[in-house]
């Protein structure tokens, strides 16, 4: 089943175009990364998603379902870890999930023991009873994360959920996205962070100025930008290597020689790795150090739109 | 009907969580019930000064009527004294009655009694009432004997010795009530236009701590969220009503009279025309910075133009026509005729008035909300 479909959708506010014929579709059990920068309508489109605002043009669909006529349906599938945190200041940690899970419907034990699961997941059991007011931000967070996912949604959103807070907490959010994803639910996971989104999303949709650029597994994204792979060998002499060698190596389409650093590219699908380490130990030189440059999603970002992602 | 109750029962929570909340609900109950105690605290008798220029009968009458009261003292003055002791405040008021009172009564068309005052309005619109009621009397006897003297002076006695003090006791009630609750129930009004605006404005703060944006990504109808705060508006409103009624009451050791309820009523419908009118602050205002200037600059000034404050008629003509405008107006008009002895078929018109404004200010609430497209779009 296709979790979401967006087809062809344009969302305008005011003369700004924040969606700009976006397509996306996301398959059940993905852990589905946007990425791109602040303003590229990575917002806009998850707020499309959950029904929280209209668009001017293209169809939507969730569970199958169309939004504009089975938004209640959707919603109640759907849970959303806003970009900012979204909790009551003065309410404590167990009333705030018990009254956001309490709005889908789930009542009594049903709802009780939800709630302690959802506080248990997120590791806040032991400050149910506090008010996260005197919470770091981390701990919001996290309490943020609990309140969407109380009532078990098949899919659930989160915008931008570590922005802003520390190493450990970041960690553990990563991990829960993990863990979300096991336990069955879809992810759709934003972020500006290109680290994060490489390290737990199986699919990745690159957006910029309200345009998907970009679509699919970190590895196909990484290879439209260069079919070639790099490898850098450092050694302490250089003596006794020819450039000439190296370039009969099969797929080595370029040698460069500078100080003690040799860097090799090679044509992406042919592997050689073994035929250049050979060379090197045939002519008893010992390697030092090396080091194989794999393109990230920055590098194809930068590639595609010119300019960094944190810009 | 679930979600009603369930997004209701979280406001409640969510206000009383928050101290601020509670500071205004007691305070806009404790202000004007101290501002009470401190202006007609202690024996709760008003020195009257007299000064009676006519010597009549009618006029001895009258001074004697006065202290049979209880409610005033009076003292007898001269007429170069008056300004003195009141302005000493020897006396809380004094009253001039004029020459030929009792002759220009007999002939159809009574004299106002002068009263000199300075406590302000609230000792001589008591005094006034009172004076006014019986000298309506004589006027109404003097006409019913057609300037015939014997017939005035024989109707006068039966109504000078008829059962008629059970009715003036409850008259004097009420008068004392008058006095004593206009302005402290002004000041009231004020805090309660601050306490539903305080209710509505939950709205915005929603907005602003993005609580919103999680409500509405729940399956919840946003029109449910919107009732739901009306709802727990009015209730709290209702609360402070009853509250300060009880107090008022208990303070000045009356009973709970069929008056009572009808101001009762009568500051419910103005407290539902407030939670209208902070409805619709909330739907223009883009966020709280916003509607709480916004609040404070419609509030305060409305409240003295619409004589939450001090009485109408200190003011200028034309603030005064302005004042038609404003429904605190309305509410403390009908308050004052219902403490003058009206009933409600006297303030049914300020009623409907109030309610007028409220449904004008919801509608243009609502409007705001749907011409600025979905709900969700106000997020």
């Amino acid at each position: 089943m296709k979790i979401v479909k967006m087809k062809e959708v344009i969302k305008r506010f005011g003369d700004v175009i924040a969606l700009d014929n976006v397509n996306l579709e996301i398959e059940e059990g993905e852990i589905y990364g946007l990425l791109g920068p602040n303003g590229a309508g990575k917002t806009t489109a998850i707020s499309i998603i959950c029904g929280l605002i209209s668009f001017d043009r293209g169809e939507v669909y969730v569970f199958d379902k169309d939004i504009r006529k089975d938004a209640e349906f959707i919603k109640k599938n759907i849970g959303i870890v806003p970009q900012d945190v979204a909790i009551y200041g003065d309410l404590t940690a167990y009333e705030n999930v018990k009254f956001f899970a309490s709005l889908y419907g789930l009542k009594g034990k049903e709802l009780k023991e939800s709630v302690e699961m959802s506080l248990e997941f997120v590791g806040l059991s032991d400050k149910a009873k506090e008010v996260p007011n005197k919470f770091s931000g981390g701990m919001k967070r996290r309490l943020n994360i609990a309140c969407a996912i109380a009532h078990r949604p098949k899919l659930i959103i989160m915008d931008e959920p570590t922005v802003g807070i520390d190493p450990q907490s970041r960690n553990h959010i990563l991990e829960s996205v993990k863990k979300l994803n096991e336990m069955g639910s879809t992810i759709i996971y934003t972020s500006h962070y290109m680290e994060e989104v490489e390290a737990i999303c199986t699919r990745i949709s690159i957006m910029d100025h309200g345009k998907v650029i970009a679509e699919g597994t970190k590895e196909e994204l990484t290879s439209m930008v260069t079919d070639v792979n790099t490898v850098y060998i450092e050694i302490g002499s250089i003596d006794g290597i020819k450039e000439e060698e190296l370039k009969g190596i099969k797929g080595v389409k370029a040698v460069e020689i500078r100080d003690s650093t040799i860097k090799i590219t090679s044509l992406k699908d042919v592997s050689n790795f073994d035929d250049i380490i050979h060379y090197f130990i045939s002519k008893n030189i010992p390697i030092r150090n090396l080091r194989n440059e794999i393109p990230d999603l920055e590098t194809v970002f930068l590639t595609l739109t010119g300019r960094k992602l944190r810009d | 009907m679930r979600e009603l109750f369930l997004v209701m029962k979280n406001t409640v929570k969510l206000f009383f969580r928050r101290k601020g909340n509670i500071i205004l609900l007691i305070s806009g109950i404790i202000i004007p019930l101290f501002f009470l105690l401190f202006t007609y605290g202690g024996s709760g008798q008003l020195r009257i000064g007299v000064v009676n220029r006519d010597k009549s009968q009618i006029s001895t009458d009258l001074i004697n009527s006065l202290e049979k009261t209880d409610k005033f003292k009076v003292v007898f003055l001269k007429e170069n004294e008056i300004n003195d002791k009141v302005s000493k405040g020897e006396v809380d008021s004094a009253i001039v009655i004029p020459q030929r009172f009792e002759e220009e009564i007999l002939k159809g068309n009574p004299k106002d009694v002068e009263i000199v005052s300075i406590k302000g309005e609230e000792t001589s619109l008591f005094l006034k009432s009172y004076l006014d009621r019986k000298i309506n009397v004589l006027y109404n006897l003097s006409k019913a004997s057609e300037g015939n003297k014997e017939n005035f002076y024989k109707m006068y006695d039966l109504y000078k010795n008829s059962p008629f003090s059970l009715k003036t006791y409850i008259v004097e009630d009420i008068g004392k009530m008058a006095v004593a609750t206009t302005r402290s129930l002004g000041f009231f009004i004020m805090f309660l236009m601050f306490s539903t605006f305080n209710i509505s404005n939950f709205i915005l703060v929603e907005k602003r701590d993005k609580t919103f944006y999680r409500i509405f990504a729940s399956p919840l109808k946003p029109r449910t969220y919107l009732v739901s705060n009306f709802f727990v508006n009015l209730i709290l409103a209702v609360f402070q009503i009853a509250l300060i009624l009880v107090l008022v009451t208990f303070i000045l050791n009356l009973r709970l009279t069929k008056a009572t309820f009808d101001v009762f009523l009568i500051l419910v419908s103005f407290g539902i025309t407030s939670i209208g009118l902070s409805s619709m602050i909330v739907a223009f205002s883009p966020s709280t910075s916003y509607s709480n200037t916004l609040s404070t600059l419609i509030i305060t000034p409305t409240c003295m133009l619409g004589g939450a404050f001090w009485p109408l008629y200190l003011m200028p003509e034309a603030l005064q026509k302005l004042s038609d405008f404003i429904p605190q107006k309305w509410a403390i008009d009908a308050i004052e005729k219902i403490q003058m002895g009206g009933s409600l078929s006297d303030v049914y018109m300020n009623i409907i008035i109030l309610l007028a404004f409220a449904l004008t200010f919801i509608l243009l609430g609502i409007y705001k909300i749907k011409t600025s497209g979905k709900m969700g779009d106000f997020i």
